[in-house]
């Protein structure tokens, strides 16, 4: 399925808690970045082009 | 009917793991609907029958999961799916019917209840017509293959094709995906090698050791399936606040369900810690596993439970606990993967948080709504099953609660439900709030519970010197105190009372002052205690037999003016600093003085008396109590247990005991008779059975233990109408037996009360017929005592949880004598009521079904097992329910090794120390190894070849090798190794040396290995890990020495080194001695077949590289699971080719190569940790784990026994062992010997434990089940003739015979089976112990296995004790074996 990166993931039905977790846990082991509770909320992974900001910030304050 | 053929076409499947766990269930109880699925639709418009009917035949031909049939295949469950599955749904019509829609509740009831019989199928489906616009499609699945998503699914396809239909192209609708795709997705899922991270995660949950909670004290299981559902409309204007408050910045997440997943989930735990209080609790919840979008689609069972694991603080507020809820939903969510639940982590709850997410829009068109049916059963170990129903189309979420009916009743679910929607209101209304401080109760039961309950008729208190008075002038003459030598009349009495009161003021001895009775139990007694009464002073009781230092501790605490005393007692005594009366000689002192109770002034609320307890701290405390607190009591006490009948009390409990007031008090305000019994002066008190034989009693007070000693005694005759019991818990078999010898003519009250409290505050009459818990209620409040059962936030707790015990109301002592900080610790403000106070007993109680008081022990005595918060009773009520058992009692008690401490020989020909587990000496001190070893010597010595041997074995595989090296040898730098690898050279080989870098090795041994390789021109590697020092710490807590981590190590990582360079052969350099240590037994040796041994010892080491420990989770060794990796490489042990004695390797090595023996280890070792290993090993089991292997090596003839001696007794630096032990983070373990759970019982006869422990493991968990079983003759009895539980934990140092009593064998080869792991093993086993636990290796496996193939004349592999690990699990196997092998009939 080709998804575009500015595509609603989560609320759009094409990502559930479960998926949205996996999807998290992902970009933890991808992108050597440990994920605080505090930021799993639906703006910081909403989109793909949302995840890739969230991803740069969080390499930027390590 | 399902043809053979048909099923044998198919394929057939594995169950998925989920599926597994259902169909087990479902085997456990058969005949009962436990995982019916079932929905009703009610579609409210016109349905076309037949178009129905047809669509329904084409779902299933498009729903594989619904054409799927399981049975059993090989003894394991099995499914296939039908290619073609005809089934033609019923079509109901009540339409005529004028209760139609009753008609069809019925039968939906019924239907929901049907029992599938799963191999022909598994749903049942209707559609009922009410009238024209209105139908219901009754659809009724078994779990097996559907879930709350597949039901949606299944609805969904269903509208589809009737919409289709309309058109005639039903047959073209797209296909829903297959579920046989998700069987082999989650099959592969499970046999894949979990990645670490996932592994320790389940590994760390369960070290939590999370358990269930218990409610309403139970903890049984196999309770029924029977299941009733309570269903809460949370409504639209709470769903909404709920919705928003998941919404809030604070504590939205990824998606909406999951922020209402975790707000409920922090809600169930908040309530399991509230009526558990236990930190950790757990629940299952199910994963959905539909995690792509073909799996979305799927009809089918996906869901899969993991025990979700709670961390709950009492600081808690609801966000707090919502926050660490919602890290741990995100880790948990991680590491729930398909397949990887299994039986045990299924047990590890019994409360389920289901949060459903599904909708069911309309039907075709057809408005619809659905019903979620309750089938009236459940999984039975799931005692609530908390669903929360958010259906989508619907504004308002519901919540689903199922109760099991074993343990709920209709009450208890509706306060149940109450106290989580309580908690709901509350995390909405403030989730900064504490989730403990206010109370769960709802305002219904706090009425019920701290009003209603404490609500009694207040009497009027009448002093008891008052009260006496009215007897006095009522009987003057009737006999008041009796004995062996005295009859005093009320008139009497009260003269005599009156003339030494007259003293005490005239002597100015009155108002408040302090007066010591020291006395034996006597009328000069009674006389005392009336006087001091009269006087105006203070009574404090001091038993006659008391020690001399505890006499003159009260009497010097309590600052007494007077001790009044006899002539012989005040010998004892001999100087005290206030004045003595001798009430026995110097009574015509008083004649002299005419009778004035004059100048004595008291008000009610002054001090009556002082009793001294013992105190935790040593010292006694001085209970005060007023004279309006003992007629309070006294009043009550009168109403309740004296009836029409003069009363007679004995007397014959120790006068310093608070019992003791009631026999005394009650008689000489009622009228009745005290009839006096002296103690024997020597040897334990026994004054009860005097009592009992003289048959003049009518009414008695005594402790439970008392009357377990009258168990054996004819009661028949008795004159006894009423007992009253009291002082400790009161165990419902002995009130039965009790009641049964009285032929039930007896009225038995169970009072309970602290001295702080005078006495009694709650009391229950014995009923045979309504009490049959283990211990007789304490009943209800009475003598105008307020009872509040309090959590530590001093919120009432609800009915059925337990509650530390709090009491208020005026039988209320003043305080303690002189002790104001303990006065305000324990007696405090009480907050139900202004102005007064509440009494903290320190006992643990909870209100029953029936509203009375159940007594669960001394809060500061409770056990914990393992940290489990553990009720005695309830294993004690489970003990005593077996016929045999009269009376039992549970404690923990310390364990310690038999061996402890005892002194040491060594055997005198290899040394070996007697300390070590299974060593016994001959009369010349020969040890059994070196006697045994003669007999198999000659075998032994087959095994072992020459360097020939082993060249050819080099020179064959020269041929195949496809790698630059010959072999890899292990080089641990030591002389042994260094001599291998220089002969394995000296043969022409091309050798990889490998080391093990443990961080450990000296650094001069490190500089020996690389000039040895240099010089020898041999290539070497270090190998390493990261994960060297926690390998230790777990070899440490494991084993007790460092050496079995390491060696692991070594085989693993070698091992994985030689696969991939494709080396064919490690050897190790182990010295022949090491060999028996590791892998030869006696038992290889009973024949002479090498090969067999050769193919048991590789066996063994498969199993050993497969086990899942710490280090296979820690080093990738998933390669190892094939089978080829161990035919690829293979292992050869130098010194099984070579035979050289020390002082020749020594020499060698001087000469031919540089190698030095290391001095910077200070030790006869290259390593420097391996002493922390034998510091430990020596420690926690008494010998140097050396000991075996070196005395072998002297057996072998390759040591003598004074080096391997002195080898064995090294000393141990040990600030250094410490300095290690810290670096690699091992602590210590406090060298307190582990505690267990002992039983102790009294039997009619002689019971075995293992009958015992079979008839508790029906109904509790294992962590219940006592380690050992003692059978006593009596029970140690304290001074007040309570249960003594120091003499009893004393009583039992020897404990190890007694832990022999374990479950003994029944069949013939369970008795086989027995012994032969009992002689391997060394220890006293049960037939249900593991064999990993009890300490097995691959050793002990293969000595284990050749013995019982030997003795049965089998075959089986050594595997079969690892899939067989217990005594009656392989004599199970080896059973099915020979049936299977007999010639069929």
């Amino acid at each position: 399925m080709d998804i575009s990166t500015s595509e609603d993931l989560l609320t759009s039905g094409l990502i559930d808690s479960m998926g949205a977790i996996q999807l998290v846990g992902f970009v933890e082991n991808r992108f050597h970045i440990k994920i605080p509770a505090e930021d799993l909320v639906v703006e910081n992974f909403i989109t793909i082009d949302a995840m890739c900001k969230y991803i740069k910030k969080s390499q930027r304050d390590n | 009917m399902l043809r053979e053929d048909q099923t044998t076409r198919q394929d057939v499947y594995e169950l998925t793991q989920s599926q597994t766990s259902i169909w087990t269930g479902q085997l456990l109880n058969p005949e009962t609907p436990l995982y019916n699925m079932v929905y009703t639709f009610e579609l409210n418009g016109a349905i076309d029958v037949t178009r129905f009917r047809n669509s329904f035949r084409t779902l299933i031909g498009q729903i594989d999961a619904m054409r799927t049939v399981f049975f059993f295949n090989d003894e394991t469950p099995r499914q296939s799916i039908l290619p073609k599955l005809d089934y033609d749904l019923e079509f109901i019509d009540l339409s005529n019917n004028p209760s139609a829609r009753e008609e069809f509740e019925e039968l939906a009831h019924k239907r929901s209840r049907k029992n599938f019989d799963l191999s022909k199928c598994t749903f049942d489906s209707a559609l009922i017509k009410i009238n024209d616009e209105c139908f219901f499609w009754f659809l009724n699945q078994h779990h097996l293959t559907t879930d709350a998503t597949s039901s949606s699914i299944i609805f969904k396809k269903m509208s589809g094709l009737y919409a289709m239909s309309a058109n005639d192209n039903a047959e073209n609708v797209t296909p829903l995906p297959d579920y046989q795709n998700y069987i082999r997705y989650e099959k592969d899922s499970r046999k894949a090698k979990k990645p670490e991270s996932v592994s320790e995660y389940w590994r760390d949950r369960k070290e939590a050791f999370p358990h269930s909670p218990r409610f309403f004290g139970r903890n049984r299981i196999n309770s029924t399936t029977r299941s009733k559902r309570v269903v809460i409309d949370l409504g639209i204007e709470r769903s909404k606040a709920l919705r928003d408050l998941a919404n809030e910045s604070e504590l939205r997440g990824l998606s909406l369900d999951l922020s209402l997943f975790n707000i409920f989930a922090t809600i169930l735990l908040t309530y399991l810690y509230q009526i558990d209080h236990q930190g950790s609790p757990v629940f299952g919840t199910p994963v959905h596993n539909r995690i792509t979008q073909e799996f979305k689609a799927t009809p089918g069972l996906f869901v899969e439970f993991f025990p979700f694991v709670g961390e709950v603080r009492k600081s808690d507020t609801f966000l707090s606990l919502f926050n660490r809820v919602r890290e741990e939903s995100f880790e948990f969510l991680k590491n729930a993967r398909s397949g990887l639940s299994t039986p045990e982590t299924n047990r590890r709850f019994n409360v389920v948080l289901n949060y459903i997410s599904t909708e069911f829009p309309d039907f075709s068109g057809v408005p619809c709504s659905a019903t979620w049916r309750h089938p009236g059963h459940s999984d039975p170990n799931h005692h609530i099953r908390f669903h929360i129903y958010n259906d989508l189309n619907a504004e308002s979420i519901r919540l689903f609660l199922d109760f099991n009916c074993g343990i709920f009743d209709k009450s208890n679910r509706e306060t149940i439900s109450g106290h989580l929607l309580q908690l709901l209101n509350r995390f909405i209304e403030n989730p900064a709030q504490s989730i403990t401080a206010r109370s769960l109760l709802t305002t219904a039961e706090y009425q019920e519970i701290v009003v209603d309950f404490n609500r009694q008729e207040k009497a009027e208190t009448i002093d008891v010197l008052e009260l006496f008075y009215r007897q006095v002038n009522r009987n003057p003459k009737r006999t008041a105190v009796s004995g062996d030598s005295v009859e005093i009349s009320f008139e009497d009495l009260d003269r005599r009372s009156t003339e030494l009161a007259s003293f005490l003021i005239q002597t100015g001895i009155s108002d408040g002052a302090r007066v010591s009775l020291y006395l034996p139990r006597s009328a000069d007694l009674v006389i005392g205690i009336l006087a001091t009464l009269k006087a105006g002073c203070i009574f404090v009781p001091i038993a006659s037999d008391s020690p001399i230092k505890s006499v003159k501790d009260k009497i010097r605490l309590s600052a007494s003016s007077l001790v009044l005393t006899s002539k012989n007692l005040a010998q004892k005594l001999g100087r005290v600093s206030p004045g003595i009366f001798l009430i026995d000689a110097d009574w015509p002192e008083i004649e002299k003085l005419a009778p004035n109770l004059r100048g004595a002034n008291f008000k009610p609320e002054d001090l009556a008396y002082l009793i001294f307890t013992s105190g935790s701290t040593g010292t006694p405390k001085g209970v005060e109590i007023t004279r309006n607190a003992l007629a309070n009591y006294i009043n009550f006490a009168g109403d309740k247990y004296v009836l029409d009948t003069v009363p007679i009390f004995p007397f014959f409990t120790r006068s310093d005991f608070d019992l003791t007031i009631t026999s005394i008090f009650v008689p000489l305000t009622t009228g009745g008779e005290i009839l006096v019994y002296e103690e024997s002066g020597k040897g334990p008190d026994l004054a009860i059975l005097d009592v009992i034989k003289d048959n003049k009693a009518n009414v008695i007070k005594l402790t439970p233990s008392h009357l377990a000693l009258l168990k054996e005694m004819d009661l028949s005759d008795s004159k006894i109408e009423t007992m009253i019991v009291g002082g400790e818990d009161f165990k419902t078999d002995l009130a039965k037996t009790v009641a049964e010898s009285f032929s039930g003519d007896v009225r038995i009250f169970n009072e309970y009360g602290p001295s702080e409290a005078t006495v009694g505050s709650i009391l229950h009459r014995y009923d045979e017929k309504k009490d049959t818990a283990v211990s007789v209620p304490i009943g209800k409040p009475f003598a105008n005592t307020k009872v509040y059962l309090l959590d530590d936030n001093l919120n009432p707790v609800p009915r059925g949880v337990a509650g530390k015990l709090y009491l208020s109301g005026e039988s209320l002592a003043k305080g303690y004598w002189k002790n104001d900080d303990l006065t305000a610790k324990k007696f405090i403000k009480n907050p139900f009521e202004p102005r007064s106070k509440i009494y903290d007993t320190g006992d643990l109680a909870r209100l029953n079904k029936m509203m009375e008081v159940e007594f669960l022990g001394r809060e500061d005595e409770q056990l914990k097992i393992g940290g489990l918060r553990t009720e005695p009773g309830e294993i004690e009520s489970i003990l005593a329910s077996h016929p045999a058992v009269e009376a039992c009692t549970v404690d923990l008690i310390e364990i310690r090794d038999e061996n402890f401490g005892r002194e040491i020989q060594n055997c005198v020909r290899c040394g070996i120390p007697s300390n070590y587990p299974s060593a016994s000496f001959n009369e010349v001190g020969v040890c059994t190894f070196c006697i045994s070893f003669e007999t198999y010597r000659r075998n032994a010595e087959k095994y072992f070849r020459t360097p020939k041997d082993l060249k050819k074995i080099f020179d064959q595989s020269k041929l195949t090798n496809q790698s630059k090296y010959d072999c890899l040898m292990l080089l641990s730098g030591g002389k042994d190794s260094t001599f291998a690898l220089s002969q394995l050279k000296f043969m022409g080989l091309n050798v990889l040396a490998f080391t093990l870098d443990n961080g450990y090795l000296s650094d001069q041994a490190k500089v020996n290995i690389k000039r040895v390789c240099d010089e020898l021109g041999v290539k070497h590697i270090f190998g390493k890990t990261p994960e060297m020092n926690s390998i230790f710490v777990d070899s440490l807590k494991n084993f007790k020495n460092v050496c079995n981590g390491c060696f692991k190590t070594i085989y693993t990582l070698s091992l994985k080194i030689a696969i991939e360079e494709k080396i064919p052969f490690i050897v190790t350099g182990l010295s022949r001695g090491q060999f028996f240590e590791t892998r030869l037994t006696e038992e290889l040796f009973w024949n002479d077949d090498v090969a067999k041994i050769d193919r048991t010892i590789l066996e063994a080491r498969k199993a050993y590289h497969r086990t899942d420990d710490y280090i296979n989770s820690k080093l990738d060794t998933s390669i190892f699971q094939e089978d080829s990796v161990f035919e690829r490489v293979r292992f050869l042990d130098f010194y099984r080719f070579f035979e050289i004695e020390l002082e020749e390797m020594m020499e060698y090595l001087d000469e031919k190569l540089p190698w030095i023996r290391p001095g910077d280890t200070g030790r006869s070792t290259n390593c420097l940790i391996n002493q922390v290993g034998i510091y430990v090993h020596k420690k926690e089991k008494g010998y140097s784990n050396y000991a075996f292997p070196l005395s072998w090596d002297v057996r072998m003839g390759h040591k003598t026994r004074e080096v391997s001696l002195d080898e064995i007794n090294e000393e141990i630096d040990e600030p250094n062992v410490k300095k290690i032990m810290r670096e690699i983070g091992y602590t210590d373990p406090q060298t307190s010997a582990p505690k267990h759970l002992v039983a102790f019982y009294l039997a009619k006869k002689n019971v075995s434990a293992g009958e015992l422990r079979g008839h508790l493991e029906k109904s509790l968990p294992s962590y219940m089940i006592p380690a050992a079983f003692r059978q006593l003759k009596e029970f140690p009895l304290n001074e007040n003739g309570k249960i003594d539980r120091l003499a009893l934990r004393n009583s039992d140092k020897g404990v190890p015979e007694d832990l022999a009593d374990f479950a003994g064998p029944e069949t013939e080869f369970e008795k086989i089976l027995m012994e032969i792991w009992s002689e391997v093993l060394q220890i006293k086993i049960g037939i249900y112990d593991n064999f990993f636990e009890l300490g097995g290796n691959s050793l002990a496996a293969i000595r284990i296995m050749t013995r019982a193939n030997e003795a049965f004349q089998l075959d089986l592999p050594l595997n079969a004790i690892f899939e067989s690990p217990t005594v009656s699990l392989l004599a199970k196997s080896f059973e099915h074996t020979i049936i299977e092998r007999l010639p069929k009939l």
